[in-house]
């Protein structure tokens, strides 16, 4: 396979006039995925995992995610709006769930069912097949739901590809659900009924583009949750409440922050870790061959969870108290509703239809000798720069400038230390021919040298 | 470019490891893993050699003063020779069985000396030599090799 050949969707994109060249976002990307080029901040594609790290640090909002407009709910027959769990938290508390809920009917939508739901059908799911046939898989089992966190493992840890819970995220399974019950109770072709999710962050927008280890995605389209937030703000007091619109159990919901997941579901020794760079020293642990005896790691790029997501309006920290407010309001009110729709529901909607590969980053050099020599150039360049990881060449680290001038993608002279270096030696060699009299001016040079 | 010369490139690298430093236990290794990845070696085996790295690293932070690696990486294999000034090994055949293990209760409770150290790298590893001297210190060499398959 010719690993240059592929493209990869990203939903992170830079508006170019926005960018000031600064180096922020070239600091915090957790897979050193940007560099600033001629004063843009540029994304290495393959690298890019869609994280919304940089969208997070950008001082100048120069970094944005791509989603859909409403306009897009114009191609399909029957909408379906089915928000993430993490929107729960969004609101005050003038915002009842039900309210929030049937605004998305008041902005155009013919139906809507929280992820919540597909999250605590999921949750049954995953706790059988743990118990089950998934006791094969090596532990600890790295959960799939943040499709960040597998996009980081597949570039970056590409051994533990096979630790991933092969099952689909709670947005699919929530995805298929309601189109598939739509397409029964309306007598309609799939191909009619669109279904939107309302997402937290980028990475679900990539992942809905180019699914990782199915076929294909039954979402159609993806909403910014904070646009949705907005028009549900603003409109709330001409929006008519829907009686029963609320379905999703409180513990499906809690999957909107960290922790809710591996607390539903029923087995041993789970580990939940949140913020890209406290996953990256978790999934080093298991690389190394640690946490064996733990069964299960739910692990989420963004701090304090989905509620955290560059595309949620309030502060994670707020939000999540919003979420365990409302869990707690809907207890198990709807747990019977969940128990017969998993009775109903197919097994096979819960599992991901293909594998998820390895993505690891492009070697050095394709002939091992090779990238043996340019790695060994990268360790001299290396101890001549000053370390000082400035970050003005445009690289996250002084290593990774090395790294570039041995690829071909910086010089030398791009490091400003190394042109300081080397203006300083040619100003010396400038001195020095300047002390080199012209053969008119010796005599009188040299007299003036006598006095 | 190539100068059609056949001799092989050699890496090597010196990594100290400071004892009893258990808050820097993994830098040696996350260093060598970060290399191979660079080189192309295939996830299977750059697994293998980050528990190999990692757990003779972990040795050397819980029991040593100090330590080091030494590594030499070629096309075809990577060896490390990981010395420390420590206690030594009384018996090494008993430190190679699953389960021995001479930790003190303090290190058990930070999750270390289950006695799965040695039996680990010397699952992970295509070969392994071990020299202590009680008192000295221990010399842990191992290689393995990057054609290799699953198990050594």
């Amino acid at each position: 396979m010719d690993k240059q050949a592929v493209e990869y969707f990203h939903s992170v994109r830079l508006i170019e006039e926005e960018c000031k060249g600064c180096t922020h976002c070239i600091r915090t990307c957790p897979t050193e995925a940007i560099r600033v080029r001629h004063g843009k901040a540029r994304i290495i594609e393959e690298r890019c995992i869609d994280c919304g790290e940089c969208i997070r640090t950008c001082p100048n909002s120069a970094k944005i995610t791509v989603t859909d407009s409403l306009d897009i709910l114009k191609e399909f027959k029957h909408k379906i709006a089915i928000p993430a769990p993490s929107l729960t938290g969004q609101f005050s508390s003038k915002h009842t769930a039900t309210g929030m809920l049937s605004g998305f009917l008041h902005m155009g939508f013919d139906d809507v069912l929280e992820v919540g739901f597909g999250a605590g059908l999921l949750s049954r799911a995953i706790t059988e097949y743990l118990r089950g046939a998934g006791s094969r898989i090596p532990r600890p089992v790295i959960s799939s739901a943040c499709p960040a966190v597998v996009r980081l493992i597949q570039v970056r840890y590409p051994g533990l590809v096979e630790n991933i819970l092969p099952m689909q995220s709670p947005m699919e399974v929530t995805a298929r659900y309601v189109k598939e019950r739509a397409a029964e109770a309306a007598g309609l072709d799939e191909k009619e009924i669109g279904v939107f999710f309302i997402s937290p962050c980028p990475a679900k927008v990539t992942v809905v583009k180019q699914p990782i280890g199915a076929e294909r995605s039954y979402v159609d389209g993806v909403i910014a949750a904070k646009d949705a937030v907005n028009y549900i703000r603003k409109n709330f007091d001409d929006i008519e409440g829907r009686k029963g619109i609320q379905k999703a159990s409180g513990s499906g919901i809690s999957w909107g922050r960290r922790g809710g997941e591996v607390a539903s579901i029923d087995i041993s020794r789970k580990l939940s870790v949140d913020g890209i760079h406290h996953v990256r020293k978790i999934l080093d642990k298991v690389e190394e061959g640690g946490l064996k005896k733990i069964n299960l790691i739910e692990a989420q790029a963004c701090v304090g969870g989905c509620v955290g997501g560059v595309l949620m309006a309030e502060d994670p920290f707020l939000a999540k108290v919003k979420i365990d407010i409302v869990t707690d309001e809907i207890g198990s009110k709807n747990d019977n509703r969940l128990e017969e729709a998993y009775g109903r529901a197919k097994r096979e909607m819960y599992f991901l239809d293909g594998k998820i590969e390895p993505r690891p980053i492009t070697p050095l050099d394709a002939n091992v000798d090779e990238a043996m020599r340019k790695l060994k150039e990268i360790e001299r360049l290396s101890e001549e720069l000053p370390g000082s990881d400035c970050g003005s060449c445009g690289c996250p680290t002084c290593r990774a400038f090395a790294e570039d001038v041995v690829m071909g993608l910086s010089t030398p002279l791009d490091c400003q230390f190394k042109m300081r270096e080397q203006v300083g030696g040619l100003a010396g060699e400038i001195h020095e021919l300047l002390k080199k009299l012209p053969h008119t001016e010796w005599k009188r040079g040299a007299e003036n040298e006598d006095r | 470019m190539s100068g059609g010369s056949d001799s092989e490139e050699k890496i090597h690298m010196q990594l100290p490891i400071r004892g009893g430093d258990f808050s820097k236990a993994g830098e040696a290794s996350s260093k060598i893993k970060n290399i191979l990845k660079q080189l192309g070696v295939s996830p299977a085996v750059i697994k293998r050699v980050a528990i190999a790295c990692f757990e003779s690293e972990i040795n050397i932070v819980a029991y040593a003063n100090k330590g080091q690696f030494s590594v030499d990486i070629t096309t075809g294999e990577i060896r490390v020779l990981a010395k420390d000034e420590g206690p030594g090994i009384e018996c090494v055949e008993m430190a190679m069985m699953e389960g021995f293990s001479t930790a003190p209760p303090e290190l058990r409770e930070m999750g270390f000396g289950a006695g799965m150290g040695l039996p680990n790298i010397k699952k992970a590893v295509d070969w392994i030599k071990i020299e202590s001297q009680v008192g000295v210190g221990t010399e842990l060499e191992f290689k393995i090799l990057f054609g290799g398959g699953e198990n050594g």
